[in-house]
């Protein structure tokens, strides 16, 4: 259980690294946040691709050092949602502190973390009615929070992360999100505990799938990143070199920009 | 399902004429909520598309001749044939998604009135307890509503009779669910291997009406439906050599073989504080399989089979003497579900043989029992949101014995008078129910629901009822007000024949907050229960009891690895004999306070220790010995205050070791028990000698030590 909570650690560590790596470029490359902003009133149009200005505002907190932008974003979020009471404000609310979560980790605050993603999972839990993107986000925000709980908790919430992301597939057979976070939750789950058997499975499922069922920008898009990264470092765990050149040479084609994947090339050389 | 489109009807335009303009709209779902961000667009031409404003409504250029798409994150997408542009404006309902799916599926794995148990366990929860010992009811043992006083594992859930509750697996009641149940002290663990349970549901009063013949609480089992792995586990220990294999069918289900060889000798010589106990030992065999048959019907399929006998040395009243039991049993549950939709239908079965043969002095006794259940259910979702199901169910038990037994009950020397009788009882009776949920969200629900016998041999005609209502005020805070009415049938027992009618009226207060790191829990009840057995030896009929009680209960986790849980139970118990005599009830406990303290480092260890504390069980004193020639032996003067005294307070700490290794492909898991660690003598009774006069202490289980090991193949 140590090495399983460790690895998450590690996992959740090199994560942050990489995506804030990553982020930071985008964020160089591209115009400011504030600005961005300024060009978003809270109208509609704060949700049009919410996704990137949540990824983006947390970059620009990790440079800043301070919680500023996630939150103002946040307080835009939940001002919407009271006016309007659409779900859609709440997903992106959680999925907001799950980024404000990996931020206070980044910066050793592991108790603002804990707070942060159990009031993300509390957005979600408590939707009466859930989607497939809902179970997929809440299952992902439930593994980021085993590092959280006791070895007693661990095993019983990796359970609730398989169900929960069960849910989303059954929900929405083609859900990307869905198929990636069964592959991570296998993927860190020990041996010992029945863990590693499945996640090739998934995450071949997950790049068969569509970044979105239906193209909207409202709505999720996340999770093929992550699906090449973590399938790379899956064959690399088995030391299946063949399959892990080919997946990184079409996750960098994909993502050429994206640290995640191009950092794995070092593991690969001379393979 | 289909989507509901109104058309509103402005103006109608031909289709040529319509180039250059827009068309107009607002997407709802069924409750009339805007539906904000649905995307609409012209099929041939996508990128002219749209989404819909907070407000729901949209704007779209015209496509003459092609077709309208809309759709929405978790609701039905919708295709409108080019006639929808002669409109200039439309309102399009959207329905759910999750209404046109398998619901049975998401929600059809629980109990309908699931919400209203008090405790929903996972395998994983009965393996970590440390009072369980790895069993699915001797874990019930660390809840504060449980009121067990004799350690076997037959639950007993505040204050009520076991024989009022009831343990159903996959919907069938199993009775005398633990094994060796005629011993005291030795029936300690139930007829259940936890490989082949999914979860448990503890509903400690206010059963579902669901299930019938209960008049306290109720145990729901559940078998697994899939395997995580393939199982291979042999386990040897102090007293037991068993094995288990287990695999999935192809994705469609899976079959689990057990089985088990106990043995006494190792454990008896390492236990030698056991005064008494002989021998005893069992073989067991079960079988569960599951299986999808086609995508919409499914069938299960328990089947187990024990063998078990015991000697042990007694003192009864004057004699004392070997006391021996053996029984066979055998039974056999196969439940069939079909589900489509929103719907589900289940006929479930069930066929229970057992024969047994107890000696003690004089007394003889072989005795046959049978039991059979039948029930079909239907369970029906409207929505979501709202959940119905009826059912019917069947009973019918058969007992027969042939008894050679003493005159008098309290002479079982040889030479002492002697009677037999051939006894057989059938006791048969069927009932309908129907229960509803309606739920508000993840805050509010509520449950209802109504049982009634359509025919009995035996009771007269009832009707049972109840009601609950739970509230969420946020994640992880719950309330739970239940209360009702239910009725169940005695089962037969040494002291009297079955079929009379239980009766109880319950009503119970539940309030749990669980937190991240510690969880909180209270409960304030009270119950009026008619019926029941009277007094063992005392010639005292009973009305009933009344009991109310108290419970509280916390735990804590902390640095990851440590858990202290602590419980307080308070309950305050009257039995009403049918004279009017109001005396305390066998469960009347002022305290009943358990503890546990443990540490789970999957590496290094895992060791907990446990502590439970309570009042004395009360009793009716034999104040005196009055030699009867005729018996041969003296009687016992029992005193007139019924449950007028109280044994010496109970105290029992117990400790539990385990550590896991993984050999290449095993896993290994060594665990080493102590119960009663500190050695005290803890008081069930008396041991009554000569005139009964002199009397000594009969103590419950001395210090006992127990370890094993258990491998389990890793699968590949």
């Amino acid at each position: 259980m140590k090495q399983f909570i460790f690895q998450i650690k590690l996992l959740m560590a090199t994560s942050l690294f990489l995506l804030f790596i990553q982020c930071r470029s985008e964020l160089l490359a591209g115009p400011s946040y504030s600005s961005q902003l300024q060009e978003n009133p809270v109208t509609d149009s704060l949700l049009m691709h919410i996704e990137k200005k949540i990824q983006k505002a947390f970059v620009q907190d990790l440079l800043a050092e301070q919680n500023s932008m996630l939150d103002q974003l946040g307080r835009q979020l939940a001002a919407s949602y009271e006016q309007n009471g659409q779900n859609l404000f709440l997903y992106w609310q959680a999925y907001l502190h799950y980024y404000e979560a990996i931020f206070y980790l980044q910066n050793e605050q592991g108790e603002e973390s804990e707070k942060a993603i159990l009031t993300g999972i509390a957005l979600l839990y408590n939707l009466a009615t859930k989607n497939s993107e809902d179970y997929a986000l809440l299952a992902m925000m439930q593994s980021f929070s085993i590092q959280f709980v006791s070895s007693f908790k661990a095993a019983g919430l990796s359970a609730k992360v398989k169900k929960n992301a069960e849910e989303a597939l059954l929900l929405e057979d083609q859900n990307l999100r869905a198929a990636y976070v069964l592959a991570s939750n296998d993927y860190y789950t020990p041996k010992a505990f029945g863990g590693g058997k499945e996640t090739e499975k998934y995450l071949t499922m997950a790049l068969e799938m569509p970044d979105q069922v239906q193209t909207n920008p409202y709505l999720p898009s996340w999770g093929r990143e992550e699906t090449y990264d973590l399938l790379i470092r899956h064959y690399i765990k088995e030391e299946n070199w063949a399959k892990a050149k080919e997946k990184y040479a079409e996750g960098h084609a994909l993502f050429p920009n994206s640290y995640r994947i191009n950092q794995l090339s070092g593991k690969l050389i001379g393979q | 399902m289909k989507t509901i489109l109104f058309f509103l009807f402005f103006a109608v335009l031909g289709v040529d004429t319509l180039q250059g303009q827009s068309l107009k709209g607002q997407v709802t779902d069924v409750q009339g909520v805007p539906i904000f961000g649905a995307y609409l667009y012209c099929i041939k031409q996508a990128q002219q598309g749209t989404h819909s404003g907070l407000d729901g409504t949209f704007t779209l250029p015209v496509c003459p001749e092609d077709s309208l798409f809309c759709s929405f994150l978790g609701y039905e997408k919708q295709v409108f044939g080019p006639e929808i542009w002669s409109e200039d404006s439309i309102l399009i309902i959207l329905k759910e998604t999750a209404l046109t799916m398998d619901l049975v599926e998401v929600l059809g794995k629980d109990p309908v009135l699931e919400d209203f148990s008090v405790k929903k366990l996972e395998r994983l929860d009965v393996y970590q307890n440390p009072l369980a010992a790895g069993d699915v009811l001797k874990a019930l043992s660390s809840l504060p509503a449980s009121t067990t006083l004799d350690e076997t594992a037959n639950p007993s859930l505040r204050g009520s009779d076991p024989d009022r509750s009831r343990v159903v697996l996959n919907g069938v009641p199993i009775y005398q669910p633990v094994r060796n149940s005629q011993l005291n002290g030795l029936g300690n663990f139930s007829l259940f291997n936890t490989e082949i349970i999914q979860r448990e549901y503890v509903y400690a009063s206010n059963p579902p009406l669901s299930v019938g013949n209960t008049s306290a609480g109720l145990v729901e089992l559940e078998t697994i439906d899939q395997l995580e792995n393939r199982q291979f586990n042999i386990g040897l220990s102090l007293a037991n050599l068993g094995f288990l294999y287990g695999q999935n069918l192809r994705d469609k289900g899976l079959v689990q073989v057990y089985g088990n060889y106990q043995f006494s000798k190792p454990f008896l010589w390492a236990n030698p504080l056991l005064e008494g106990l002989n021998s005893f030992g069992n073989t067991d065999l079960g079988i569960h399989a599951r299986y999808q048959l086609t995508d919409h019907w499914a069938t299960s399929f328990f089947l187990y089979a024990i063998q078990e006998s015991y000697s042990v040395n007694v003192q009864v009243f004057d004699y004392s003497g070997a006391s021996e039991a053996s029984s066979r049993r055998l039974f056999a549950i196969n439940s069939w579900e079909w589900s489509k939709g929103n719907q589900q239908l289940a006929v479930r079965m069930g066929v229970d043989r057992q024969g047994t043969d107890f000696s003690l002095g004089i007394l003889q006794s072989e005795g046959q029992n049978q039991r059979q259940y039948y029930g079909v259910q239907y369970r029906w979702w409207p929505r979501p949101h709202w959940n119905v199901q009826v059912g019917a169910d069947f009973q019918a038990f058969k007992n027969a014995s042939q008894d050679t037994f003493p005159v008098f009950f309290y002479a079982y020397q040889p030479g002492a008078p002697l009677a037999s009788r051939v006894r057989e009882e059938h006791i048969v009776f069927g009932e309908l129910y129907a229960v509803a949920k309606r739920n508000w969200g993840e805050r509010w629900s509520l449950g209802v629901g109504s049982r009634a016998n359509v025919f009995s041999t035996e009771t007269p005609w009832y009707v049972s009822a109840q009601a609950a209502l739970r509230f969420q005020p946020k994640a992880g805070q719950r309330w739970l007000l239940s209360a009702g009415q239910y009725h169940s049938v005695a089962t037969s027992n040494a002291l009297r024949a079955g079929g009379s009618l239980l009766k109880s009226q319950q009503l119970a207060l539940d309030y749990e907050w669980e937190a991240n790191r510690w969880t909180w829990s209270t409960a304030i009840y009270a119950k009026n229960d008619q019926g029941g057995d009277p007094q063992r030896f005392v010639q005292q009929d009973l009305e009933g009891t009344r009991t109310w009680g108290l419970e509280l209960g916390g735990q804590y986790e902390w640095h990851r690895f440590w858990r202290g849980q602590v419980s307080y139970t308070f309950l305050e118990q009257q039995q009403i004999s049918l004279d009017g005599t109001i005396s305390p009830g066998p469960r009347d406990l002022r305290y009943f306070i358990r503890g546990t303290l443990e540490f789970n480092h999957p590496r290094w260890l895992n060791a907990s220790i446990f502590v439970l504390g309570r009042d004395g069980q009360v009793y009716t004193p034999v104040i005196d010995g009055l030699y009867q020639p005729a018996a041969k032996a003296f009687a016992p003067v029992y005193s007139p205050a019924l449950n007028s005294r109280r044994y010496e307070d109970y105290w029992s700490v117990g400790i539990n070791l385990s550590k896991m290794w993984i050999l290449q492909k095993c896993r290994v898991l060594a665990f080493l028990n102590v119960s009663n660690a500190l050695n005290r003598a803890n008081q069930r009774g008396w041991i009554l000698q000569g005139n009964y006069r002199n009397q000594e202490p009969d103590l419950f289980q001395l210090r006992t030590l127990y370890f094993g090991t258990i491998w389990s193949l890793l699968a590949p």
